[in-house]
């Protein structure tokens, strides 16, 4: 083609955003590419006190089909442990009719999932047949569950009035009020001022 | 009345392949070629038609790079000249052929015909759409356009660039017809469900579909292929019928694979020697088709008879006569089941026709004369003539298809082309925020923008894709998609440095210059997103974990007032906080704009790292949307919690940053002794030595942080907290004291968490000896925490547990009751920032002692609004609580000293101070020391 003076002829697709994209190639087939910004990379470095390229990256496809994803809750279809230089992927031998959606997740030194990036929802086509096929893989359930999460938790539900001796009871009205911490993730974990360190524990 | 309708459709496009520069592109030779096989025959047969006043009816889409390139001066006069070299070769061929009567024949047939197209071509002066629009004048033309450059919709990303397709389609189309289309071909019948609606705020009437678009629709449409259905926004949808396009487009069983039809791949371009050959081929010496071919399909074999045009001929009208039947048998039968009215839709490339099928006009011509002469069962009918008759279609939601192999989208998303994507997508969504941005722009900002949507679009042509797939002329394909891309992003780089090179620009205008009057503004978002023009002069962005409801520290409720405060100041607060269940994502408190953040999980399963996710969640807000909304002056971040997204944020918004540090996770532990509090020790420092100016609210706080973060004292601001009196209806909480204490009894209060920095401990040791001297009093702890377990088991241990009560949490209710009815209220806090509570406690009227630490002892002066006793000294504070459950009077007279102080920590005057700090920032951020 014609040359415009000065007309930049390198090819690169650094945009320096965060961006997952997933589109449908099939019923069958996802095609999804990511890309990671240099802020980003350098967030989850300094947190994970890792090399950005020595960080574990793993794609998570769920299945989010008739449901209101919380992003721990739909069964993962596919989970692969990918390197920081992949930037795309090809997901095979989906189930048609079906909704998606794709996570890219990092792992804590415990081994918890914590999220990067995720996708758009797809949902991939029915068969041109119009006949539907009954998804032909295991529901692998590699995502944390909510009771796991919140186990934790229970132990520091707030657990009614706690009242010495000659507390005089007007009624049967409890004094104590719901903690507000309870509404929170965590709330075992931070009351507002101190993290409560199980490192320092252990 | 007929017995059903047959809609031809053909979709007549090519890629937009003018190069002004250069005369011998080859793939200008595409549009060449299409003119004289397709074009001006299917006109020619159209005039026949008139001409014998058969009635016909055809639809047709002109894509707007076609009707571009039809229409320009330049390939038109090119265009002629090629024409010229054509006959000139033929009349050669003459010459050549003389002696091979079969093959002159051919040779003589094409020079009439050439000459016929050169007629016909001067007579319509060139003007190829004004010929077609004459037929849609007289009635057997229905025209429909497309997308602009040819997009294929359903791997585009935003609606906002599906819209711009569409509409500058649109607009192309009214532009030359001087009406809007009724309907559009979606380039390669690519339909994807989510643009729907975005289709129909164009103004799409009806478009078509691949046959098992329409039957895998949910709910399955009644009468499958043979009747239009109604997508959920509206639209009519034909569907292709598959066994039409069997027939037509098969190789092996369609017409076209006939032996006695003409073989397309035995051209004279390539059969004859170069020496012949070379001027009527690229001047390179490419050799090239030059349509003039003289073989019959014949067979499989290598070996090819002489084409026969009469054969020929005769084979287009006897194909024509089968496909009637066909579609007598197919409408006869769906005529008896069905209440309306079946239509057959059978859509083709146009450049089939001619150009791949050489007798393809014929056959075309042949099918119309067969059906008006011969016959009236069927129908032909134009799809808007189909739905004038008001048939009730089926709402039918329809899933993503194309008309490509497998019917999805493996033709344009595979290895060979997926890298397009992500650099189209970046391009789209660069294109919509600046069409959001440049509402009012120069008029060269305003070229510059026109340019960029040419530029996109033209590289969003499905054909780059499709080319790469085919593996032939993949360079091609290959360079026009970057090339495009980056014309587009060296003009995103004009219009977002201020830095336009005038001749770049004008060289761009004159090699891609589809669509002169494009609208930029198609990619503009429906949402307001156009950036609030109102000066940033007086616009904070608060970063804050928590604000109401959402309260577990001391924080919401400083974040909270100190906004709704510097709002009552003239003052605009966006403060970005944690997503709490039962609010609003974004919501107007008290004039201060709330935008609550959800974190997504996982979360990574502690708190340190959903905090981390806190701030990435916050990050993405503010990034994506609030800092493309507003212009803000500065940042406020408040405490440690919220580092990450207040330097990323200030870094890329290069905006000054204000950080308050409530408390320090040193002065907490009472130094750093585990790697965690390391950890946050270090994100504190990192906060204060990345602010402007640091905030603190007591002298206490100054020095600590001044010493432990080595921070220039002049950095530093001191202002207190405040309390709001309003907030604190202790007059009316006279009722239910009798659930705390017996009426005589005189109630000591301790309010606050109970943790060792607060000091109940203290407190709990000191009641013993209290009690010694004054058997009355009652102790009340409220607020929880992790030692209230032991803090009960120490009273038992010391026998006072008839003396204390531990109620956990209270109700504000019961907290102002407490606070109204308290003979004392007791602050033993061995680590105190500021002691908010004690100002609260003595804005009700309580009398105090407090630890002579922190915050609260700039609050109290001994013996003049309050007593201070030593902190972590069980002696010191019996001593000084007793002096006030002894003397009452001199209680209540340092209280009444301390209630009328109360002003001093008014939050309109800390509103005022905060102000000053931020003019501080701003007058320094204008006047940069260099």
């Amino acid at each position: 083609m014609e040359i415009i003076s000065g007309e930049n002829k390198n090819w690169t697709r650094i945009s320096d955003r965060n961006r997952m994209y997933m589109m449908v190639v099939d019923p069958h087939t996802l095609f999804a590419y990511w890309e990671i910004s240099e802020t980003t990379k350098h967030l989850f470095g300094d947190h994970f006190e890792c090399q950005w390229e020595k960080l574990p990256l793993y794609l998570i496809l769920r299945d989010v089909t008739e449901r209101i994803d919380n992003g721990m809750n739909a069964p993962t279809v596919r989970q692969y442990r990918i390197v920081t230089a992949h930037d795309h992927w090809y997901f095979r031998s989906l189930a048609p009719q079906r909704h998606y959606v794709l996570d890219l997740a990092t792992t804590t030194f415990t081994g918890q999932f914590f999220l990067l990036l995720r996708s758009n929802v797809v949902e991939t086509p029915p068969l041109p047949s119009g006949t539907m096929r009954t998804p032909n893989f295991e529901w692998e359930f590699h995502a944390l569950t909510e009771a796991s999460l919140s186990s934790n938790d229970t132990n520091h539900a707030v657990t009614g009035p706690t009242s010495s001796e000659d507390y005089q009871k007007s009624g049967d009205e409890p004094l104590a009020v719901a903690s507000p911490l309870q509404l929170l993730p965590y709330h075992s974990e931070f009351d507002g001022y101190s993290i409560i360190d199980r490192g320092a524990k252990a | 009345m007929s017995m059903g309708n047959l809609a031809i459709v053909l979709h007549a496009h090519l890629p937009y392949v003018f190069h002004p520069a250069s005369e011998h592109r080859l793939e200008e030779r595409w549009l060449n070629e299409a003119i004289t096989d397709t074009y001006i025959p299917l006109l020619q047969m159209m005039e026949r038609l008139r001409n014998d006043k058969v009635d016909f009816k055809l639809t047709l889409s002109l894509t707007p790079t076609l009707l571009t390139m039809l229409s320009d001066r330049e390939l038109q006069s090119r265009y002629l000249a090629h024409l010229d070299q054509l006959i000139e070769l033929v009349q050669k061929e003459q010459a050549r052929t003389k002696e091979t009567p079969p093959v002159y024949r051919l040779a003589s047939e094409y020079l009439s015909r050439f000459e016929a197209i050169r007629d016909y071509y001067l007579a319509e002066k060139m003007d190829l759409i004004h010929a077609f629009q004459s037929f849609e004048t007289s009635g057997q033309l229905e025209l429909i356009t497309s997308a602009a450059t040819h997009a294929f919709l359903p791997l585009v990303q935003t609606k906002e660039a599906v819209r711009a397709q569409l509409l500058t389609g649109m607009e192309t189309f009214t532009q030359y017809f001087g009406h809007l289309p009724k309907g559009i071909w979606l380039p390669e019948c690519g339909y994807a469900p989510e643009w729907d609606e975005v289709m129909t705020s164009c103004g799409i009437g009806y478009f078509f579909v691949d046959a098992h678009g329409l039957t895998s629709g949910d709910p399955t449409p009644p009468y499958g292929t043979l009747a239009p259905v109604a997508t959920p926004s509206g639209m009519a949808v034909f569907a292709r019928d598959p066994s039409s396009s069997q027939q037509v487009w098969s190789s092996k069983e369609g017409y076209p694979g006939d032996y006695d039809y003409r073989e397309y791949y035995r051209d004279i371009g390539y059969d004859l020697d170069l020496a012949y050959i070379k001027p009527f081929i690229h001047p390179d010496g490419i050799r090239v088709n030059t349509g003039i071919k003289y073989y019959r399909i014949t067979g499989e074999g290598a070996k090819k008879d002489w084409y026969d045009i009469d054969q020929a001929a005769d084979k287009a009208a006897r194909h024509a006569e089968h496909f009637i039947h066909e579609k007598w048998e197919q409408l006869s039968r769906a005529s008896t089941s069905m209440p309306i009215s079946p239509v057959t839709v059978a859509p083709f490339d146009a450049e089939l026709f001619g150009h791949w099928w050489y007798e393809g006009p014929l056959f075309l011509e042949m099918l119309f004369r067969k059906l008006h002469f011969d016959q009236s069962d069927i129908e032909l009918i134009t799809p808007s003539a189909y739905l004038d008759q008001k048939f009730s279609l089926a709402t039918t939601r329809l899933p993503m298809s194309t008309w490509g192999r497998q019917g999805y989208a493996e033709v344009w998303l595979r290895e060979e082309n997926d890298w397009v994507y992500p650099a189209l997508h970046l391009a789209e969504t660069q294109m919509v925020t600046l069409a959001n941005t440049f509402t009012e722009p120069t008029d060269l900002e305003k070229r510059v923008l026109q340019q960029a949507a040419r530029e996109l679009m033209l590289a969003q042509s499905s054909d780059w894709a499709f080319i790469m797939d085919n593996q032939t002329m993949v360079e091609y394909a290959i360079e026009r998609t970057k090339t495009h891309i980056h014309r587009f992003q060296s003009l995103v780089d004009m219009v977002v440095t201020h830095v336009f090179d005038e001749n770049i620009l004008q060289s761009m205008e004159y090699y891609d210059h589809p669509f002169p009057y494009i609208h930029y503004e198609h990619y503009r978002s429906d949402e307001k997103r156009k950036k609030i023009s109102e000066s940033a002069n007086k616009r904070v962005l608060f970063l804050s974990w928590e604000y109401p409801p959402m309260t577990v520290g001391g924080l919401s409720r400083h974040a909270y007032d100190l906004s709704r405060f510097l709002v009552q100041e003239g003052w605009e607060v966006h403060v970005v906080t944690t997503a709490i269940e039962g609010s609003p994502a974004n919501e107007v408190m008290e004039g201060v704009q709330v935008h609550r953040v959800t974190v997504p999980k996982p979360d990574g399963g502690e708190f340190i790292h959903w905090v981390f996710a806190l701030n990435l969640a916050m990050i993405n807000y503010c990034t994506e949307q609030l800092l493309e909304d507003y212009d803000f002056a500065l940042l406020h971040a408040h405490d440690w919690l919220v580092y990450d997204a207040a330097k990323t944020l200030k870094d890329k918004s290069r905006l000054p940053l204000v950080a308050t540090i409530h408390a320090t996770e040193h002065g907490r532990n009472g130094g750093i002794h585990t790697d965690l509090q390391k950890r946050i020790h270090h994100v504190e420092w990192k906060l204060t030595y990345e602010a402007r100016r640091v905030i603190v609210c007591s002298t206490y706080m100054k020095q600590e942080v001044e010493e432990i973060f080595q921070l220039p004292a002049d950095k530093i601001d001191m202002i207190p907290n405040g309390v709001d009196p309003k907030q604190l209806a202790f007059h009316l909480e006279t009722m239910g004291r009798e659930k705390f204490a017996l009426p005589h009894e005189k109630m000591v209060l301790f309010l606050g968490r109970l943790v060792r920095e607060k000091g109940a401990q203290v407190l709990l040791e000191a009641i013993p000896e209290i009690l010694t001297t004054n058997p009355d009093a009652k102790f009340i702890f409220t607020g929880e925490g992790p030692m209230k377990a032991e803090l009960m088991a120490r009273a038992t241990q010391l026998g006072i547990s008839q003396k204390t009560l531990f109620t956990g949490f209270v109700s504000d209710q019961d907290r102002n009751l407490l606070l109204g009815s308290a003979a004392v209220a007791v602050f033993p806090s061995l680590y105190e920032p500021f002691g908010i509570v004690a100002l609260e406690a003595m804005a009700a009227g309580a009398p105090v002692v407090v630890s002579d630490v922190g915050g609260l002892f700039d609050i109290v002066r001994h013996e003049e609004n309050g007593l201070t006793a030593y902190h972590g000294d069980a002696h010191s504070f019996a001593v000084q609580i007793s002096r006030l459950l002894r003397d009452e009077e001199f209680a209540h007279r340092m209280a009444k000293v301390a209630k009328s102080e109360i002003d001093r920590y008014d939050w309109s005057r800390i509103a005022l101070e905060t102000i000053s700090v931020y003019e501080r920032v701003l007058e320094e951020s204008s006047n940069p020391v260099l």
